[in-house]
């Protein structure tokens, strides 16, 4: 069939990536990975793929290019039925899902970056207290979306799990950088133990980043951002 | 019952129109409470604590937040009307450009908006690249969605707003000229009765955005 053909473009740093590729494992689809270096200027096939964004993921489903991660997750879980669900079934408990990872996306990933990219000390103090701030919340989430089961999605990894463990090695490069643990016992107890169990899921496992070759990276990014903000427009 | 849904929203509020456009769409009776968003609500506040933002949709108390979030969980609750395709790829398309409105067309549409000089004229040369690269999604079709109005023709209906703003923000930057296209599609959705009820009233949104625009001003100095 011709729409068997499914390939990732993907860039081994991109937390964004992980997510269709967890996606697809959990479904058990097999995928091509096309590998795109994010240092280096984009290549023929993400441009024409992704001629607005100009990013990866791209999901290429056949001919049919998909764009945006979560967009990407959501397309999968949709065309992919028989396998297990991402998404709840209920609605509302579908619309909290999305809302959720709206807000790791666009409020607390910001602040997780911003980390990274802090040029003084103060800057950087501030987008560490987001960041924590931002997971205690998550905590409580996690408690109320959960209800005493493993993942956010209950039994099994669902779109929030996806959402926010696809951070998990860039939060632990954050944590290297800032000399503080972010995922505590005294405050964020029920994520740490969530964050080895996601870590350690057979379907994620084995496209998670090492920490130390990410951090690395973490030290090369920064310097591309900083020297991209000192050029005057 | 009415008393079952009821949307927290404001009236210049191109998100929250967005909600009470579907909820017209989907004959789904509402009660709408006009928030004052500079003394908001308790409600609001106890419903909404991460965002406090408008719209808030209340379904059988328990509350929903994020115009687009709200809009598939109005499209799944009642399967009357659907606004989202059914295709899977359909569907990707439309979030997608769903996306691309709200995180790249209106930041920049609120940049002109709130901005002079060259800073405006900067944001109106982006504004009308994006809008050039959404236009091109409309070419050959009655509506975004296809023949009739559907999911992303309501999110992108908040291109109205540059269409009643206008010259209040001290440049058009949606002429008929250079888009005449999308204001084929605009003339198409204010002849429906669902459109006409959500829309902002242009002289008070005018007054609305001159007024907003010279606080700016004198905030600045």
């Amino acid at each position: 069939m011709a729409l068997s053909d499914v390939k990732v473009l993907g860039s081994w740093p991109s937390p964004f990536v992980l997510r269709p590729r967890i996606a697809l494992h959990l479904k058990s689809v097999n995928y091509e990975y096309i590998e795109e270096n994010l240092l280096e200027s984009k290549s023929e096939l993400l441009l024409k793929s992704n001629p607005v964004f100009k990013k990866v993921p791209v999901l290429l489903h056949g001919d049919k290019p998909i764009c945006e991660s979560l967009i990407i997750v959501q397309y999968i879980d949709e065309v992919w039925s028989s396998g297990p669900s991402i998404l709840p079934s209920d609605p509302y408990e579908r619309a909290n899902s999305r809302f959720w990872a709206a807000y790791i996306d666009e409020k607390w990933f910001p602040a997780l970056r911003g980390v990274l990219a802090a040029e003084s000390e103060d800057a950087k103090k501030a987008a560490i207290a987001q960041v924590e701030e931002g997971l205690v919340l998550l905590e409580e989430v996690f408690g109320k979306l959960s209800q005493g089961k493993p993942f956010f999605g209950g039994d099994q990894i669902g779109y929030l799990d996806i959402a926010l463990g696809s951070f998990l090695v860039w939060l632990k490069v954050i944590e290297k950088i800032s000399e503080m643990k972010l995922l505590t016992e005294a405050k964020t107890r029920c994520l740490l133990e969530w964050a080895h169990r996601f870590s350690s899921h057979v379907a994620v496992k084995d496209v998670m980043p090492e920490a130390d070759k990410l951090a690395e990276f973490g030290v090369k990014l920064r310097a591309k951002i900083l020297k991209a903000r000192a050029i005057p427009k | 019952m009415a008393e079952e849904v009821k949307l927290f929203g404001m009236w210049a509020s191109p998100f929250s129109r967005r909600v009470e456009l579907a909820l017209k769409l989907k004959g789904i009776p509402y009660e709408y409470i006009e928030e004052d968003l500079s003394n908001k609500s308790p409600s609001l506040l106890k419903y909404n604590p991460i965002h406090k933002k408008v719209p808030l949709l209340v379904h059988k108390e328990k509350p929903l937040a994020e115009s687009l979030v709200i809009l598939e969980y109005l499209d799944e609750t009642w399967k009357n009307n659907p606004i989202l395709p059914q295709d899977p790829y359909e569907r990707a398309m439309a979030r997608f450009w769903a996306k691309f409105i709200d995180e790249k067309l209106l930041p920049t549409a609120a940049k002109v908006s709130h901005s002079t000089g060259k800073e405006q004229e900067q944001g109106v040369e982006e504004v009308h690249q994006q809008l050039k690269i959404l236009e091109n999604e409309l070419k050959g079709k009655e509506f975004f969605a296809g023949q009739s109005i559907g999911y992303l023709d309501i999110v992108a209906h908040v291109l109205f707003w540059f269409y009643s703003a206008g010259e209040a923000s001290g440049v058009n930057a949606l002429t008929t000229e250079k888009f005449p296209i999308i204001y084929e599609w605009i003339e198409k959705l204010i002849k429906i009765d669902a459109v006409n009820e959500c829309r902002i009233p242009k002289e008070k949104h005018q007054d609305f955005i001159r007024l907003r625009r010279e606080s700016l001003k004198s905030a600045s100095k």
